[in-house]
């Protein structure tokens, strides 16, 4: 599990921009009788963990995430010291958009760094790359690009399965509220 | 002749007169019936079949569930065993059913209770429609499934559900963590690259603890098959969408 796992995000699916207000999340820290809510943090050091992963799951140079984070590759370069640099809010948001898509395509390349570097890197059908759309602050186009670049959109009329269910599996009320 | 919506029964009515159901069990390898009155009734049976149903018919077509009162839930329950009708009112998805004739219903007319306001009659029927049509997924997927029915239903969800027939889903489990496929059915006259962004936008909220969106693809009701139908885990969303878990 990454690190910064447990810090969710709302996306704005009208104009792509990620919000600045996590969602309700709890976590446990004794056992059951203490609950404390999430901080989220802006700090250096998440900034720094946030540019690392990136970089790891990546492979990316540091010239490559400034070129999705729009910003000059010296500042990369701070971010992944742990050095706060200017724009710290600014950064923080596109950060976190470009590791909330990178950790997804990650986990689908099964954790290649150059499969998952592949899939961000090839240009899809639309016309654009899930990397020149994390540039342009289009996480969810991102996704899609990259969806795109592990299986091509169908051409097919009919929607093809990919994984059918198998029966004889015992099988849970989706609806019903958990016990 | 007169029909039992016509005389003014409605799925949901409140019928106050003692009947009794029953239901077998084993003792001791001999087969024993077991009765239990109660003194309320709501009707389940769907309007249409009440439509459809004469007064005078000594056929077993109306079905009543009991009314119950002690220990009622604290919440409305839509999507639980338990449903409150109103206050300290509720059914259990467990109780024990009746089923009578319509003749025997349309005597009881003098008993009528006031019937359910017009949205707790919807929440009623859907709850009905989660008791007989309850979409069901594997119990190790169960959690996967909700958290994307969940994303599916919230924020921008209940806008475009309108034009989103059901959500399907198909997972792979031989990965850590599982890979979901997600299926969109829509109308003909829906924008599927609308709908196709817009789940991933969900499949960017799906916890990655859970489960990864692996595939997007959407289509119109035509376009999908009944094999995709038949292999695929509907996170429905026309039921899922309903939200109303508090008394107001």
């Amino acid at each position: 599990m990454s690190l910064t796992e447990g810090f969710y995000w709302h996306v704005s699916p009208s104009d792509n921009t990620v919000g600045s207000t996590p969602l309700k999340e709890r976590k446990n820290v004794f056992d059951e009788w203490v609950t404390t809510p999430e901080v989220a943090s802006r700090s250096p050091l998440k900034l720094q963990l946030l540019t690392q992963e990136l970089l790891a799951w990546t492979k990316w140079s540091q010239r490559n995430l400034a070129a999705v984070l729009s910003v000059s590759h010296s500042t990369v370069s701070a971010l992944e010291q742990g050095t706060s640099p200017a724009s710290f809010a600014y950064l923080h948001d596109r950060l976190v958009e470009a590791h909330t898509v990178v950790r997804r395509i990650n986990l689908i390349a099964e954790q290649d760094p150059s499969k998952t570097n592949d899939l961000l890197s090839k240009t899809s059908a639309a016309g654009s790359s899930a990397e020149t759309l994390l540039a342009q602050r289009k996480p969810a186009d991102a996704y899609l690009a990259a969806l795109d670049a592990l299986r091509p959109r169908r051409v097919e009329p009919m929607i093809q399965g990919i994984w059918p269910a198998k029966s004889g599996d015992a099988t849970q009320d989706l609806a019903e509220d958990p016990v | 002749m007169s029909d039992l919506h016509t005389e003014g029964w409605r799925q949901g009515s409140i019928v106050v007169r003692k009947l009794t159901a029953s239901y077998l069990k084993t003792l001791d390898g001999r087969i024993e019936e077991v009765s239990t009155s109660y003194s309320r009734w709501v009707v389940c049976t769907q309007d249409c079949d009440l439509r459809s149903s004469r007064i005078d018919s000594n056929v077993p077509l109306v079905e009543l569930r009991p009314v119950l009162d002690a220990d009622p839930p604290s919440d409305w329950g839509i999507r639980s065993r338990r449903f409150l009708l109103a206050e300290g009112a509720y059914v259990d998805a467990d109780a024990p059913r009746c089923f009578v004739t319509p003749a025997l219903l349309n005597m009881t007319s003098p008993e009528r209770d006031s019937a359910l306001d017009d949205a707790r009659t919807r929440a009623f029927k859907t709850w009905l429609g989660l008791r007989y049509d309850r979409p069901a997924v594997p119990e190790h997927l169960a959690d996967l499934a909700r958290e994307i029915a969940k994303r599916c239903s919230g924020g921008r969800g209940q806008a475009i559900s309108k034009d989103v027939h059901d959500v399907l889903m198909q997972f792979e489990e031989d990965t850590q963590p599982a890979r979901v496929a997600l299926f969109g059915v829509i109308e003909d006259e829906t924008d599927p690259e609308a709908v196709r962004l817009w789940l991933a936008d969900v499949a960017t909220r799906v916890n990655t603890t859970l489960g990864v969106v692996a595939s997007i693809d959407v289509g119109t009701r035509s376009q999908t098959s009944l094999e995709l139908l038949e292999t695929s885990y509907s996170a429905d969303l026309s039921q899922l969408t309903w939200r109303s878990n508090r008394p107001v």
